[in-house]
């Protein structure tokens, strides 16, 4: 092999690693940002896990209640003869 | 020469398994994206009554728990207003029709002309009734808050003429009281009457006895006591004797009062609420 070929094909070669090195660190890239989305899911996942576990109570140990209020009412009014009791006490009250 | 090659083949492969890892992890975060959303969508489904799926097993847990309130008077009673006549020592009314008017001179009245002593007062014709809506047995239970108390709801100083407490409840099961409004048609027998195990736990009984199971019977169904801050109407916190079939899931809660010739009249209406809970076991 001649000078000039031997630096032809490193020069060749050289370029061919640049390119590698070039899409390694792209995969790389996309490898831990895919990672990063599978661990937010994951958490997402356990979030959902542990909120949803709460009611299913397979012991019974959890009770459900229902609710509903009822109001009994009465209103006492002042009987009509002590009614006109006081009007006739508030009349002397006030002129006397 | 040689070691340049190994490098050039050393980085292709670095590049391979890196595109593999690639290709598991982006499979990886779909399949568990599709896992995620189809659990929310279980999730979603969930209202109050608890179903879940995970993956290949579906496990459905299908439980209602409800207690309705309901009858002529739906939530409300109201004894109207009035006063008492001069006449009279006092005016019983009774949630389930019933009045007595009680005369100054001793003779007590609950039929024709029963409504003297009790002028404009107002005796509805029916209670509170409690229906098992859901599909899961409960135990019923109360709480009452506002004038809870004779002297507070009504007040007034002839003691002597009081029936019972003044303020008084009791409970039947709405076969034997008839009260129309129930879900399914008025019960054919008997509610709160558990079956099984719970059979000795069973029947309305109006008690604050936590030892349900081993004590006596507070008050026993369709028997007035003094109302309270709160009681066990039929079973407690262990045991779920009202079962939730349309021919035994109701009763009847009525409330019997006295008013006094001398209670106070200040022109303000008097009132308690009662909040009933139905619990069930999870």
């Amino acid at each position: 092999m001649t000078t000039t070929r031997k630096r032809q094909f490193l020069q060749r070669n050289k370029s061919s690693g640049d390119q590698h090195s070039g899409i390694i660190i792209l995969l790389l890239f996309f490898l831990v940002l895919m990672s990063a989305f599978n661990i937010v899911l994951y958490l997402e996942l356990f979030s959902f896990s542990n909120s949803a576990s709460q009611p299913i109570s397979p012991s019974g140990a959890a009770v459900s209640t229902a609710k509903n209020t009822g109001e009994a009412s009465i209103l006492i009014l002042p009987r009509p003869e002590s009614a006109q009791e006081n009007k006739e006490e508030e009349k002397k009250t006030t002129n006397p | 020469m040689k070691k340049l090659s190994q490098k050039i083949m050393q980085g292709k492969t670095v590049v391979i398994l890196l595109a593999f890892a690639l290709a598991v992890s982006f499979v990886n975060l779909g399949f568990t994206y599709y896992k995620i959303n189809l659990f929310g969508e279980t999730v979603n489904l969930l209202t109050g009554a608890p179903s879940f799926s995970f993956g290949e097993t579906n496990i459905t847990i299908t439980s209602n728990t409800a207690l309705s309130l309901g009858g002529g008077n739906g939530t409300a009673i109201s004894f109207g207003n009035g006063f008492i006549n001069a006449s009279c020592n006092f005016c019983q009314l009774d949630s389930n029709g019933v009045i007595v008017s009680g005369y100054g001179n001793g003779s007590n009245l609950s039929a024709g002309g029963q409504s003297q002593c009790c002028t404009t007062f107002v005796a509805p014709t029916s209670g509170f009734l409690l229906e098992n809506t859901g599909n899961t047995n409960l135990s019923v239970g109360y709480t009452c808050t506002g004038n809870c108390t004779f002297a507070s709801y009504l007040g007034g100083a002839r003691g002597r003429y009081i029936a019972g407490t003044g303020v008084e409840i009791k409970v039947t099961s709405n076969s034997v009281a008839t009260q129309s409004g129930e879900e399914g048609g008025t019960d054919t027998s008997s509610s709160c009457v558990g079956g099984g195990t719970l059979f000795r736990d069973s029947k309305w009984n109006i008690t604050n006895s936590t030892a349900y199971t081993t004590s006596s019977f507070g008050t026993p169904e369709a028997v007035y006591t003094a109302l309270m801050s709160g009681h066990w109407l039929c079973g407690n916190s262990s045991s779920y004797p009202l079962d939730s079939n349309n021919a035994y899931d109701a009763a009847v809660l009525d409330i019997n009062i006295t008013i006094l010739a001398d209670a106070p009249a200040n022109g303000i209406k008097s009132s308690f609420r009662l909040t009933f809970n139905g619990t069930s076991p999870g």
